[in-house]
């Protein structure tokens, strides 16, 4: 028992880690820790190309190698309707491909064998005859008339667009820019990237036919959820589901999802009445998990001569791959706006956002951002940091200027309401690159000292009286 | 968007809480631990922290977002004044005073004008299992689930110094200094190693990260070789400071900080790199910011000139 005079060691007290101990020894319980008698291994065959219509799989080849167990393919996946699943954006994504592949690294089958060697092995049996089309690698080219249609699984989509979503006062921001002295405008792209935890994902299915109990241990940040969505895709009884996340070797938004992976594994473990393991590689995480960022993002600022900011414009087209598995844009408001628009004192701010379609692997939740709040705080930090040059004061003097004042601040801002309807296409701007050839120069370095502020909505809201608007779509009327 | 937390003190007075949330790396069986001590007065070593198991800990969201602390600690927090409240009618009942005499401190229960008369919170969950009032149930446990009115909105400032060698576009960070304010700040060490985690992985972004695709389709970035991680070698030294400004809705008053410093740093170097080059006319890289592509944009801003 502690002594009376020994102080807790509560609050503000920098407390070694408790887990450190465990950790720093290697005695860590990950998933791929975790071996179950009569355990089975899963690998998984990805699709080489980025987009294609596969005319058939063969699988009699990987199927007669020695300890393979079983070939899953999205042919045998459909049979128990479990061939698609929801993402958190209320879209579907392929668990196996049955029609078309859609991107590199894709899941085309599954073999399910004594060792994961030996299922790995047996991947290169199996023959895809793929019928390849043209690959749509940005946005832009995803938005033309004449792209091909990625999701063609949906019906009546005739296009890649995904979502039109605008939060902020139009109107009020638009007179701000016809009353602005000065406009200052960056194009700029915050480009794909991955956080790469240290652990990839995986699982460990453990679905016993004696008692009907599916135990699934798994890299997930969010476990009890996971075991809703699993109720509610598979139809089995939520108390009949168990998932454990054990120790879990980093994470950042990329173990929020529920992958593809899972499900297989899951099915392979109930199809066969014993525990099947999936871990995937570092490729495979690389290429075929939650990305973050491919924001291509175009934003205005208003001010008058002295440097007053009086408006905000911003429109962004969103990559979001094959598959919409990002947050669902609604949440933008309480995200990308908010931050955006959060920490100068803006008298109108007004936002508008596309989604598109492409032939890459689907994400956009993960890498330490909530609602896309980092490409936010980059786009304004960015803009700010321009307009100051092209006013010729000092960037900091502008920040300062422009923060919202501490008197009169509001503490709070609960989300606005969002509505659903369909809206008018957004205008772009794209800026090319070019890139020069080498000359020779002295060498010379250049010193910089600047400043970039993260998000403080604590401190303010748009002074507009009006409540902000949401809009969001997953529109079909796109032409 | 609420969270759950149950805790139960077993009759020594040592205690287990079943959370929620995920830990990733984050350290919930160490901080977590911390917000029951300072509301109940045990020792955190003495206060076992489960989570990750759906059939064992009770339901809630899980961890992203920055969220565990902002819902899970505050239902930490509220599920331990329930277990007090509790805890408090038994010390009352042992002082043989009312409940309204009762004070706490530290996990001391002592009488309001008589502060030699006390019993501690080990004291009382003994007497929660053996020997409490009539017509209380036995048992000093509690379970709560917390929805949060609002979001925390956790702030900071970063700045950035760079040298960029205008010959070959390497830049290389002088200084950076992060200050940050995640309000009540429970384990300094913790928030620390958050940070420094958030700052790199920022640096990591500005300066090398990219997943990119040929016209193919074929991704560039699926392995290491493609895909770059800051090491040790590259990872700038940081210089961390901190504003306190408790959110004030949260019952301890604690911020999310688990995202601040990805979110911000990244505009941070960006604008330091592009501050250097301005004399020569670039306005803007898109990140990363390769040597490479400094390179070119000096190349460019020169043909310009």
């Amino acid at each position: 028992m502690a002594t009376e005079t020994e102080p807790i060691r509560g609050i503000g007290h920098s407390v070694r880690r408790v887990e450190d101990d465990r950790f720093i020894r290697g005695a860590g319980n990950y998933v791929d820790d975790i071996k179950l008698p009569g355990m089975l291994h899963m690998a998984i065959l990805r699709s080489p190309y980025a987009h294609a219509k596969i005319n058939g799989i063969d699988a009699s080849r990987a199927q007669a190698l020695p300890g393979v167990v079983a070939v899953v393919t999205g042919e045998l996946m459909a049979q128990h309707n479990l061939a698609w699943m929801p993402t958190m954006s209320y879209d579907t994504q392929a668990v196996l491909a049955t029609d078309k592949v859609r991107f590199q690294g894709q899941e085309v089958a599954a073999v399910v064998a004594e060792s994961a060697y030996v299922a790995k092995d047996a991947l290169e049996l199996i023959d895809v005859d793929y019928e390849a089309l043209e690959p749509i690698v940005t946005p832009q080219r995803a938005l033309e008339s004449d792209a091909p249609v990625i999701r063609t699984d949906k019906e009546d989509k005739t296009d890649n667009h995904i979502y039109d979503w605008e939060s902020g006062d139009k109107e009020a921001t638009e007179r701000a820019f016809a009353e602005a002295d000065k406009v200052v405008s960056l194009d700029t792209f915050y480009p794909r990237c991955h956080p790469s935890p240290l652990e990839t994902c995986g699982c460990v299915a453990d679905v016993n036919p004696a008692t009907g109990q599916a135990t699934i241990y798994m890299t997930s940040q969010a476990p009890h959820a996971i075991r809703t969505v699993f109720a509610l895709v598979a139809g089995l009884p939520e108390e009949k589901i168990r998932i454990v996340s054990p120790d879990i070797g980093g994470g950042f938004g990329n173990k929020v999802p529920v992958y593809p992976g899972y499900v297989v594994a899951t099915a392979a473990s109930l199809l066969l009445g014993r525990p099947v393991k999936w871990i995937e590689d570092r490729t495979e995480n690389l290429i075929s998990t939650g990305f973050a960022r491919d924001f291509h993002m175009h934003g205005e600022l208003a001010l008058k001569a002295d440097g007053t900011m009086t408006g905000l414009r911003v429109s962004l087209l969103a990559d979001e791959g094959a598959f919409h598995a990002d947050a669902q844009p609604s949440k933008f408001k309480v995200g990308l706006f908010g931050i955006v628009s959060g920490s100068y004192d803006l008298p109108a701010a007004h936002v508008t956002a596309t989604g598109a379609y492409t032939n890459k692997a689907p994400g956009g939740v993960a890498y330490r951002c909530s609602f896309r709040v980092t490409e936010a705080s980059y786009l304004i930090e960015r803009l700010v940091q321009n307009a100051a040059y092209e006013l010729g004061v000092d960037p900091a003097d502008l920040r300062k200027k422009n923060f919202i004042p501490k008197t009169g601040s509001r503490t709070s801002r609960p989300p606005a309401s969002c509505t659903t309807r369909a809206t008018t296409r957004p205008r772009w701007t794209w800026r090319s690159r070019r890139s020069a050839t080498p000359s020779s120069g002295a060498s010379r370095r250049r010193h910089a000292r600047r400043a970039s502020c993260t998000g403080s909505g604590s401190r303010r809201s748009p002074r507009s009286s009006a409540p902000a608007r949401t809009t969001s779509t997953t529109s079909s009327g796109w032409r | 968007m609420n969270d759950g937390a149950e805790l139960r003190i077993h009759p020594t007075g040592k205690a287990i809480l079943k959370i929620s949330v995920q830990t990733q790396g984050q350290g919930h069986e160490t901080t977590f631990a911390q917000i029951v001590a300072e509301e109940i007065g045990i020792q955190p070593e003495h206060i076992k922290v489960m989570h990750g198991d759906t059939d064992n800990t009770p339901y809630g969201l899980g961890t992203y977002a920055s969220r565990s602390t902002p819902v899970s600690g505050a239902a930490t927090a509220m599920v331990t004044r329930r277990v007090r409240e509790k805890a408090t009618k038994i010390a009352a009942h042992l002082l043989e005073v009312s409940e309204e005499d009762i004070e706490f401190h530290a996990g001391t229960f002592s009488v309001r004008g008589a502060p030699d008369r006390t019993k501690t919170i080990q004291d009382v969950a003994l007497a929660a299992y053996t020997n409490f009032p009539d017509g209380m149930e036995s048992g000093l446990e509690a379970v709560y689930y917390y929805d949060p009115p609002n979001l925390t909105f956790p702030f900071g400032t970063y700045a950035v110094a760079v040298e960029v060698d205008e010959e070959t576009g390497e830049w290389r960070v002088r200084r950076m200094v992060a200050v940050d304010d995640c309000g009540v700040r429970i384990n300094p060490m913790v928030i620390e190693g958050q940070i420094h985690g958030g700052l790199t992985e920022g640096y990591g972004i500005a300066a090398m990260q990219l997943i990119t695709f040929d016209e193919n389709g074929n991704c560039i970035g699926s392995t290491f070789t493609d895909y770059l991680l800051p090491t040790s070698m590259e990872t700038p030294r940081f210089e961390l400071g901190e504003t306190v400004t408790p959110s004030p809705h949260h019952p301890i008053g604690a911020k999310g900080v688990g995202e601040s410093a990805t979110v911000g740093s990244p505009a941070a170097y960006v604008n330091a790199v592009i501050d250097a080059l301005r004399p020569l006319g670039v306005t803007n890289i898109d990140m990363p910011l390769t040597s490479a592509k400094v390179w070119e944009a000096i190349q460019a801003a020169k043909a310009n000139a």
